[in-house]
């Protein structure tokens, strides 16, 4: 028999026991609808991190360290080391307690600087910033950082500069707009906010200080902390994005050299001093993946760690992957679960058409062709649920999409789930296949059915 | 011709076996019409699987125009099947769900005969057994022995060499019985189809050319119609 002539025959066979057919259907529709929400839901969160990273990370740029934590994607590495002088106590929030890592040195900056294939540089500055205000306000808090034009940070007033802020201005972050009682975004442009810096203990005090309690006294004198306020023009009033990746809010913005004055004065006298935990190298062509593997590879030669744009990008993606495939998991046994629906419901129909197998081989259909009259009708099966439970995964997706990106709030135009038509008709197929192999068995029965005996009558 | 040679079939094994045909061997000229009579657990059946391919010989050949199909393999043999032979039963087994132009498409379909060239094929065997009227009629609204017309449109549709009807009229009234007596005769002639007419009615029996009483899965007599040549063989 023909194949087409057999597909035509399964169909039929399946209309004349719809309400079993359907419902056989349904199982396989609840696992293709938990896939197909599965999969929608990561090329949402895919999509969403790919914009997070394109409006956070300048794509030529590496993460370069002397650590080799800057490499690691996983846990850090907590366990004991042998000592090291140019290591650093780096704590972690949440009382993860701290680990110590190496860090880069001005003269690895220079170096760095120095390279051929290397464009520019920019350390981590790590400022310790007490607190902003401006002429009759009050203190507020904040976090300060360098310029970074791979972030683009959109702005209520004025324009993100495309390579650095002019020095002694500073991008303000909106919050501070009302925190500080400017009218408006714009009128805060040009004017001036302060910021106050600390210097850590020196060690003569701290020792003086350590000396006078180790010997009862009350110390006599407390040691206090060098304070040093800056003038900084605002420039700039920043808002957060909707693909900005910073939860904790926007930093203040400001010029490299700043930042690297503000750090060295915050850090002198300590081990910190000159030192970070790991520098951005923009790569000359870097963006191209083979450019910034090749550069990665020079500087490793010379001992550095690199994280390059294109592996942190690999890292997350790994990580929705894995998110995924937990979800998928789910859908998955679902769909085993509605296997043994498809088995028993193909038994059921081989039983139930004896006779009609008995007199399709007695007419010389050849036992190949009757398995895949019900392997084909299985497939129905399959497809039938594949299409019904992609459709309600759609239907629904589609509705709730808006609420889920108000909940979440991922930004207008971020949706949590995209459907991708080949997506979802490739698990139809494979959906129709898994369909087949189920009807495999119960086929295999009706293609070695007697047919004398399927035949007989008294 | 089908030329049936020492056949013999035996079910089960040493202590159960039980032989239900037992060195049969006669000839079947083509184009005749032959009934095989006997009573109920003769042999009659078994008899007619083997002559159409349905089932093996446990000894002896059956040489259908010139060919021993007892020595072909499934494939072969079901191909055979599927291009000479139809089969009426007297149970009909027409697919009650479907309509009748699909019941007499399947053996056009298992033929692989060209979607093309079914539909005017189908309509003509369904013309002939008269059921023109009823063809988009789903099979299970048919009467007993509108059912069993279907079964001869179905069975005459790829036109076949040989016919084999299992008790055709067993089921039926005797007035209805007559009509599908009268078409399988009818195609006898036209086709020139060799009819193989299993039976314990002595009137269908007499109407054929040939006569094959058997018992106990032995031929006890053959008789041959007067005006019919006689075939050769017969009971030992
Ligand atoms: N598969 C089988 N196994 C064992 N005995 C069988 C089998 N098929 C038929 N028989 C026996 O063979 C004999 C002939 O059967 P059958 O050809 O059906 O008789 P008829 O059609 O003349 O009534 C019967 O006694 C029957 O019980
Ligand atoms: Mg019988």
């Amino acid at each position: 028999m023909r194949m087409l002539d057999i597909i035509t025959r399964a169909g039929r066979s399946l209309k004349n026991a719809k309400a079993r057919t359907l419902l056989t259907s349904l199982a396989i529709a609840v696992g293709a609808f938990t896939l197909t929400i599965t999969l929608a839901a990561g090329n949402g969160i895919r999509e969403y991190t790919d914009r997070l990273i394109a409006n956070n990370f300048d794509p030529a740029e590496s993460i370069v360290g002397r650590d080799k934590e800057v490499e690691n994607t996983g846990a850090p590495d907590t366990s004991p080391k042998e000592y090291d002088s140019s290591v650093a106590n780096v704590s972690f929030g949440g009382g993860g307690g701290s680990m110590q890592v190496k860090q880069v040195t001005d003269k690895d900056i220079k170096e760095l600087k120095s390279l051929s294939y290397v464009e520019s540089v920019r350390p981590n500055y790590e400022i310790a910033a007490r607190y902003i205000t401006r002429t009759g306000q009050k203190k507020y808090t904040l976090s300060l950082q360098a310029y970074n034009p791979g972030q683009k940070p959109e702005t209520e007033a004025g324009s993100a500069p495309t390579t650095d802020v002019v020095k002694g201005t500073v991008l303000l972050p909106k919050e501070y707009v009302k925190l500080l009682k400017f009218d408006s975004a714009k009128d805060a442009i040009g004017k001036t906010v302060k910021v106050t810096i600390e210097r850590p203990f020196t060690e003569e005090t701290l020792k003086e200080f350590v000396a006078q309690s180790m010997m009862g006294q009350a110390p006599t004198t407390q040691p206090t902390q060098e304070t040093k306020t800056i003038s900084l023009k605002v420039a700039a009033v920043t808002k957060k994005g909707a693909a900005a990746l910073s939860p904790a809010g926007l930093p203040l913005l400001l010029n490299a050299k700043d930042a690297k004055s503000m750090y060295d004065y915050t850090t002198k006298g300590t081990n910190q001093y000159g030192k970070y935990l790991y520098a951005s190298v923009r790569i000359k062509g870097g963006e191209n993946d083979t450019t910034a593997a090749a550069a990665k590879k020079k500087l490793k030669k010379l001992d550095y760690y690199v994280m390059t744009s294109q592996e942190l990008q690999q890292t997350i993606g790994q990580f929705v992957d894995v998110l995924q495939i937990l979800v998928g998991v789910f859908g998955v046994i679902t769909v085993i679960a509605s296997v043994f629906g498809i088995i028993n419901t193909m038994y059921i129909s081989v039983l139930e058409r004896t006779r009609e197998i008995g007199l399709m081989k007695a007419l010389g259909m050849r036992g190949r062709s009757v398995a895949w009259l019900f392997r084909l009708e299985a497939a129905w099966i399959g497809m039938i649920g594949g299409v019904l439970g992609a459709l309600g995964a759609f239907v629904l997706g589609v509705s709730l999409n808006p609420w889920i990106t108000k909940t979440l709030s991922l930004g207008k135009g971020n949706d949590l789930l995209i459907f991708d038509l080949a997506q979802i008709v490739g698990l139809i197929v494979i959906l129709t296949v898994v369909a087949i192999v189920a009807g495999w068995l119960p086929a295999r029965k009706a293609a070695k059915l007697d047919p004398i005996e399927a035949l007989r009558t008294e | 011709m089908i030329e049936i040679q020492n056949i013999t079939k035996t079910y089960g094994k040493k202590a159960n076996a039980f032989t239900a045909l037992d060195d049969v061997s006669f000839t079947v000229p083509s184009g005749a019409s032959v009934a095989i009579v006997g009573k109920s657990g003769s042999g009659k059946s078994t008899l007619m699987h083997i002559m159409s391919g349905l089932d093996k010989p446990s000894s002896g050949s059956i040489v259908v125009d010139n060919q021993d199909i007892s020595q072909l393999k499934s494939k072969a043999l079901d191909r055979f099947r599927a291009e000479k032979i139809g089969f009426i039963f007297q149970a009909f087994f027409v697919q009650a769900n479907e309509t009748c132009m699909q019941n007499v498409s399947l053996p056009l379909e298992i033929a692989r005969v060209a979607r093309g060239s079914r539909k005017k094929r189908i309509a003509e065997a369904l013309n002939q057994v008269e059921l023109s009227e009823k063809a988009t009629t789903k099979a299970r609204n048919l009467s007993g022995g509108q059912k069993q017309r279907l079964a001869i449109a179905r069975a005459i549709v790829n036109k076949p060499s040989i016919i084999f009807a299992d008790e055709p009229t067993g089921n039926l009234d005797s007035a209805t019985g007559e009509k599908v007596e009268k078409l399988l005769f009818e195609f006898n002639k036209q086709l020139g189809s060799t009819l193989v007419v299993v039976t314990h009615d002595a009137d269908l029996a007499k109407k054929c050319d040939m006569q094959i009483h058997i018992k106990d899965g032995s031929i006890t007599r053959i008789e041959t119609a007067k005006k019919n040549v006689p075939a050769k063989g017969g009971a030992k």
